[in-house]
């Protein structure tokens, strides 16, 4: 490990999950902010930098700076799609180090599963642009295009539907073991077979929840992170990726940007596969996980069913992997990059109760973003 | 009832400077794609720039309408009541004779559609003045 710490995450909180029709985006946001500060034992008054994503506002920081009475000396709205918050911390220990800010914020809140029951026009960006040659077809995105990466990859080497499956079915054993899992009945592999096709060849099961909900992240210097309530989760690595907009325009569709930026972002740690003992991908479909773990380099192309079948990522297996439950079963509300990032810290710190993974000292957090389009990367560490 | 119960017609594209060519070769009943003067490439979508070596030097090219199923899914549910009411039906990314991948509806049996297949080019009109390029399985494939 050659990487300085410098910057470190201090604070985490999930705002309330699953169907929250009291919330607005901004109240979720509010809520995770005051926990995430309670959580590093700083006040809102002390940040001084405001990072969000989401489609909810023509420029989300500014929006949330101002609902939170902030106004802070860096702001971030970058938006590559779920993957956007593990973008942001690493732009917010940009600013950090760069002396911009000291106490950054970093927060996301949807109320997508409520707003579901309401009324909405059709957006007119959806027919624009480059999406003028995918609207018209009846493309249900995202779903459609990690159907088709599924498929070229079943084509290509053989991937099961059962093997895909059985990333739902060890997801869920995590989930039962978090309290503020959505979905923690048991499930089978034959459950996932049989629950209706939404894409094929994804079943309703391969595919993550719908669900409102908000979290937040504090990041802070290494002077503040010594004075700190909990023990401070360094940041060791950093990097974000992206080969595509449109899932027509990926120049493979078995190989996520997540082979650019796993790489990188050890690299810059200085640490190998080999060294990382704790793993959270972003799962918004079965596949997802398994091109991911394909494309970081866990197994050679195309041996990401065998991977499956040969490891246990489940809870006392020997790969531990999405030990939340995922955005499978345990909370999905649009995007999801900022929950793995909570789940890891906290994982670190030893505090996540029944589903704590023993010895987890280092971290790799993979978001991934739009039609499997972006990729972020971030290594994070005990001392 | 709402407006999302009875749901809303299916998207037509919002043509633009640089789209125009391609739409109105699809009306005409021809593919007609973008095509580097300069380093001599196919490409799609229709853009202001060659993507591979940045050159303005580009023209509409006539293209064969033939090509090869790269991947595809076969849709049992959308949200859009206009599309839902058509599943189950194919979306197929196509890899052009040419080069190009393009994201089409092939209108096919979903159980006659392989990976490796070859299809050709149909077109589908969607309003008097748009038609939309979509695939079929070829005949002679």
């Amino acid at each position: 490990m050659n990487s300085e710490l410098s910057v470190a995450i201090v604070g985490v909180a999930e705002s309330d999950l699953g169907k929250t029709p009291q919330h607005t985006v901004m109240s979720l946001q509010a809520q995770a902010a005051l926990a995430a500060l309670d959580d590093a034992g700083l006040t809102m008054a002390e940040v001084d930098g405001v990072v969000t994503a989401g489609a909810w506002g023509w420029a989300p920081s500014l929006q949330l700076a101002e609902y939170l009475g902030l106004k802070p000396k860096y702001i971030d709205s970058t938006n590559i799609g779920g993957s956007s918050f593990e973008a942001h911390v690493g732009h917010a220990a940009m600013a950090i180090k760069a002396g911009l800010c000291e106490v950054v914020l970093i927060a996301y809140g949807s109320t997508q599963r409520s707003d579901s029951s309401r009324k909405r026009p059709p957006d007119a960006n959806a027919t624009r642009l480059n999406l003028q040659y995918e609207a018209p077809y009846g493309m249900p995105s995202p779903v459609g295009a990690y159907a088709l990466a599924a498929m070229r990859h079943m084509h290509q080497y053989g991937t099961t539907p059962e093997q895909l499956a059985k990333i739902a079915v060890t997801t869920r054993e995590w989930a039962r073991l978090n309290p503020k899992a959505l979905m923690r009945d048991p499930l089978t592999v034959a459950d996932v077979l049989k629950s209706p096709y939404i894409c094929e060849p994804l079943h309703l099961l391969d595919c993550c929840l719908v669900t409102d909900g908000g979290g937040a992240l504090i990041v802070t210097s290494k002077e503040r992170a010594r004075s700190a309530r909990k023990k401070p989760i360094w940041l060791l690595g950093h990097a974000e990726s992206t080969t595509h907009d449109r899932i027509s325009a990926m120049p493979d569709l078995t190989v996520t940007p997540a082979a650019i930026t796993g790489p990188q972002a050890l690299a810059q740690a200085g640490l190998t596969l080999s060294d990382i003992n704790l793993v959270e991908i972003y799962d918004s479909f079965t596949i997802t996980v398994l091109l991911t773990l394909e494309s970081l380099g866990f197994c050679k192309p195309g041996e990401g069913g065998a991977f499956v079948d040969a490891h246990n990522f489940a809870p006392g297996g020997d790969f531990p992997l999405n030990t939340n439950g995922g955005g499978l079963s345990y909370t999905h509300p649009g995007m999801y990059g900022i929950f793995p990032l909570i789940e890891a810290v906290r994982q670190l710190r030893d505090e996540a109760g029944d589903r704590q993974v023993g010895g987890a000292s280092l971290a790799l957090v993979q978001g991934t973003g739009g039609v499997l389009s972006s990729a972020a990367t971030c290594i994070l560490g005990v001392e | 009832m709402t407006q999302e119960k009875e749901g809303w017609p299916a998207p037509l594209p919002t043509i633009d400077s640089e789209s125009a060519a391609y739409w109105q070769a699809a009306h005409e009943g021809y593919l007609g794609i973008p095509h580097c003067k300069s380093c001599d490439k196919y490409f799609f979508y229709p853009r202001a720039i060659c993507p591979f070596c940045q050159s303005k030097e580009l023209e509409t090219a006539r293209v064969s309408g033939r090509g090869t199923i790269y991947s595809y899914t076969v849709v049992r549910r959308h949200p859009n009541p206009a599309f839902n009411a058509r599943v189950p039906y194919v979306i197929a990314l196509i890899d052009l004779a040419e080069g190009p991948r393009l994201l089409t509806a092939l209108r096919s049996n979903p159980e006659e559609v392989k990976i490796g297949s070859a299809v050709e080019a149909i077109f589908e009109e969607l309003s008097p003045q748009i038609s939309l390029p979509c695939f079929k399985l070829a005949v002679n494939g």
